[in-house]
């Protein structure tokens, strides 16, 4: 998460051991994404309608945490970060 | 340090700030010349919900006046969101609102001033704020996801 809004989020690279060949393989694509999270906090989120949002982003962050994403007119947006209640 | 603005979009700084209190009753506001800040947190342990919000400057304040030696950021503690939404409240149904960083004595304030509309008389409503040092400041970060 960044200071700004979340438009798109990077998995980091990982680094080739050392001592190996490097190889040009990218890293496996996650193809799916769970997380568990408390309805109560995730209902707080809903209260960004008062801003009247034109686009709305949910991002699945692997058994971490959901982060919402809320533009509105003027440069105007909002994340919210809500941790997951099991995390590994 | 100085902070004085003239309040152009109440409504928009009343709804961000709602959604700011239903993290926390506090939230910590970064004032600059190009972007307002808000973050809320709660407690990483037994919650770890945080919101972060931005607006442009110039979508909620007109003259403004924004200064300090720490890039021209100024972080404020707003210690009770629910008096900063009573005073906009106010402000929405007010016209010529400004929002003015002052101090009372020892006591830090965001004084908001209007004139109600209807008989013109001038109104002032101060909300008890805590300027936080850079230090503090410099300790604000946002959750990285990959940690």
């Amino acid at each position: 998460m960044v200071y700004a809004a979340v438009e798109l989020i990077r998995r980091p690279q990982p680094q080739p051991p050392a001592d190996e060949d490097s190889s040009d393989a990218p890293p496996p694509a996650l193809t799916e994404a769970s997380v568990t999270v408390d309805i109560k906090k995730f209902g707080r989120f809903l209260s960004v309608r008062g801003v009247c949002p034109t686009k709305v982003i949910a991002h699945l962050v692997d058994d971490k945490a959901l982060v919402l994403s809320a533009y509105a007119v003027g440069d105007t947006n909002l994340v919210f970060y809500v941790p997951s209640l099991l995390q590994r | 340090m100085k902070f004085k603005a003239a309040v152009r979009d109440p409504k928009t700084l009343s709804s961000v700030c709602h959604s700011q209190k239903m993290i926390s009753k506090k939230a910590i506001i970064k004032l600059h010349p190009s972007r307002i800040r808000f973050i809320s947190t709660t407690n990483s342990v037994t919650d770890g919900t945080q919101v972060w919000s931005s607006c442009r400057t110039e979508q909620l304040f007109g003259d403004h006046v924004i200064e300090s030696k720490n890039d021209n950021s100024i972080y404020v503690e707003i210690v009770d969101l629910g008096q900063l939404l009573q005073a906009l409240k106010c402000a929405e149904h007010g016209s010529n609102v400004t929002m003015k960083l002052a101090k009372v004595d020892t006591r830090q304030l965001m004084k908001l001033s209007m004139q109600t509309l209807l008989e013109r008389h001038d109104v002032s409503l101060d909300v008890p704020v805590r300027v936080l040092t850079e230090l503090e400041a410099n300790n604000i970060v946002a959750p990285w996801m990959f940690l």
